[in-house]
């Protein structure tokens, strides 16, 4: 087999130990660097963009979990208010009945111990009238003159006692 | 080109090993043997035992790469490595 | 018809010496920086604006990088990514060698043994040095396999040293051998065709086209094998046992 002609011995192994050293030290120095360099700055980008992606859907859940809370919280709100105002109304309403029964039962008082009072009035009018009446009748009647103040004790009194009769009857 | 575990691409990778393995180890064991014949003359009996042992040697390889399956498996085309 | 192996005869082309060394030109050593020089060119049109979505070239160089990476990674472990450059340009080399070997009229550098040899040499002795590198004299324990009973152990240690001394030449004659019987049988069935001429010429041809096809897989299988055993040869005396 010609491969085994060690006449060719030296020159190949002289020139592939040459041609491969230097395209070793080539690729050593230019070319793997820059793969290795970029496979990395892939695997970089990758993991870059799937860490934003993760963050952008977090960012989203939080977004929505804030704004479902935000939501939450302006419901209660709204019950709480119209509860408030709810309660409020009943008060009032409770309030002013109350207050109307009193007013009206005071004016019924008051117009009742008005009525007594004028009646109280009345007779005691009459009953002032009674007596002047009678003593101008008796004056003239009897014709004599008793001292004023005896006469109108006794008079009183009678018309007094008239006027007990005139009751119990 | 992606996985090295590719039973196809080992599969084929052993084919293109093993025969070629057997036969240099034998002449390898040989030769040794010759070799020292020649320098201590004792031809022909240190040939014939390098060409046992190069024999045993090439069969142990032999069967070290075809290996048992299960504790070869994770090694992959391994087969020396025991 | 011509002599098969009449392709693989080297020629003198330019007589040279260097310090009464040999280092004549043939065609050979100018396949070998044709080889070189692709290799090269490859990388550099690859790397050459480099984008984040990649170019077609550019992500077959990629895809090469990180499938070279894996192989070191999961034969060799973490340390073996020191000799990355080397185990790289090793593979591409090769493969690069067994694919424009296919080119007919050129001339195919892995079918020369002595170039394989000095590859596999010089694999070898970065096993040798990173295993005494790193483990000293413990190195030699890689000639004891584990769970040896004692009574086997001188004869284990001989058949372990013939593994040993094995590994390099098996690298270098395997790639030799394939590259050698591919293009051999190539160059015949194509001698065939230019003998059957128009009227037969088209039954080899056919059976040519296919054979190139397969040759085309072993360029690629064989450069993978080698970088493989590579991986495996060195990273045995990384890990040692």
């Amino acid at each position: 087999m010609p491969q085994f002609d060690l006449h060719f011995l030296s020159p190949l192994v002289f020139w592939s130990v040459v041609s491969f050293g230097a395209l070793l030290f080539l690729l050593y120095r230019y070319a793997f660097p820059e793969i290795f360099r970029r496979l990395e700055e892939r695997e970089k980008t990758i993991k870059d963009s799937l860490d934003q992606a993760e963050r952008l859907k977090q960012e989203a859940q939080q977004l929505l979990s804030q704004y479902e809370a935000k939501l939450k919280s302006v419901h209660d709100e709204g019950r709480t208010i119209l509860e408030a105002a709810r309660k409020q109304a009943q008060e009032q309403l409770e309030e002013n009945e109350q207050r109307i029964e009193q007013e009206t039962r005071r004016m019924l008082a008051d117009a009742r111990s008005e009525i007594q009072r004028e009646r109280q009035e009345v007779l005691r009018e009459i009953q002032r009238t009674a007596a002047d009446l009678t003593l101008l009748a008796a004056e003239k009647v009897l014709a004599r003159s008793l001292t004023d103040v005896d006469h109108r004790r006794l008079i009183e009194e009678a018309v007094l006692e008239i006027a007990r009769q005139h009751k119990t009857t | 080109m992606a996985d090295p575990q590719d039973p196809f691409r080992n599969g084929l990778s052993l084919a293109a090993r093993i025969g070629v393995e057997l036969a240099v180890t034998i002449v390898v064991g040989a030769l040794l043997g010759y070799g020292l014949d020649r320098w201590l003359s004792t031809r022909p009996w240190l040939m014939l035992a390098g060409l046992v042992l190069g024999t045993v040697a090439g069969f142990r390889n032999l069967y070290r790469a075809l290996g048992p399956p299960v504790s070869n498996s994770k090694k992959g085309d391994d087969g020396k490595s025991a | 018809m011509e002599n098969p192996l009449e392709h693989f005869e080297l020629h003198t082309l330019i007589l040279l010496r260097l310090f009464g060394l040999d280092i004549s030109i043939n065609q050979a050593v100018v396949m070998i920086w044709v080889v070189c020089a692709a290799v090269f060119l490859f990388f550099w049109a690859a790397t050459r604006n480099a984008r984040l979505i990649p170019t077609k070239l550019q992500s077959i160089a990629e895809l090469g990088v990180e499938f070279l990476r894996g192989l070191i990674l999961e034969n060799m472990g973490e340390k073996g990514m020191k000799l990355f450059p080397f185990i790289a340009t090793l593979f591409f080399f090769i493969l690069f060698s067994n694919l424009l070997g296919l080119i007919p009229g050129a001339y195919t550098v892995t079918s020369q043994v002595m170039v394989n040899g000095i590859l596999a040499l010089a694999v070898f002795a970065l096993s040798v040095i990173m295993g005494v590198a790193l483990h000293g004299a413990h190195y030699l324990s890689i000639f004891l396999p584990q769970g040896t009973p004692w009574w086997l152990m001188p004869l284990m240690i001989l058949v372990e040293i013939i593994s040993q001394l094995a590994r390099p030449i098996t690298l270098a004659v395997r790639l030799f051998a394939n590259m050698t019987a591919g293009h051999t049988v190539i160059n015949v069935l194509l001698g065939l065709v230019l003998l059957g001429g128009v009227v037969l010429g088209w039954m080899p041809l056919g059976f040519t086209v296919a054979l190139y096809l397969l040759e085309v897989l072993v360029a690629f299988i064989q450069a993978y094998v080698f970088t493989v055993l590579t991986t495996v040869y060195i990273g045995d005396a990384i890990k040692l046992h």
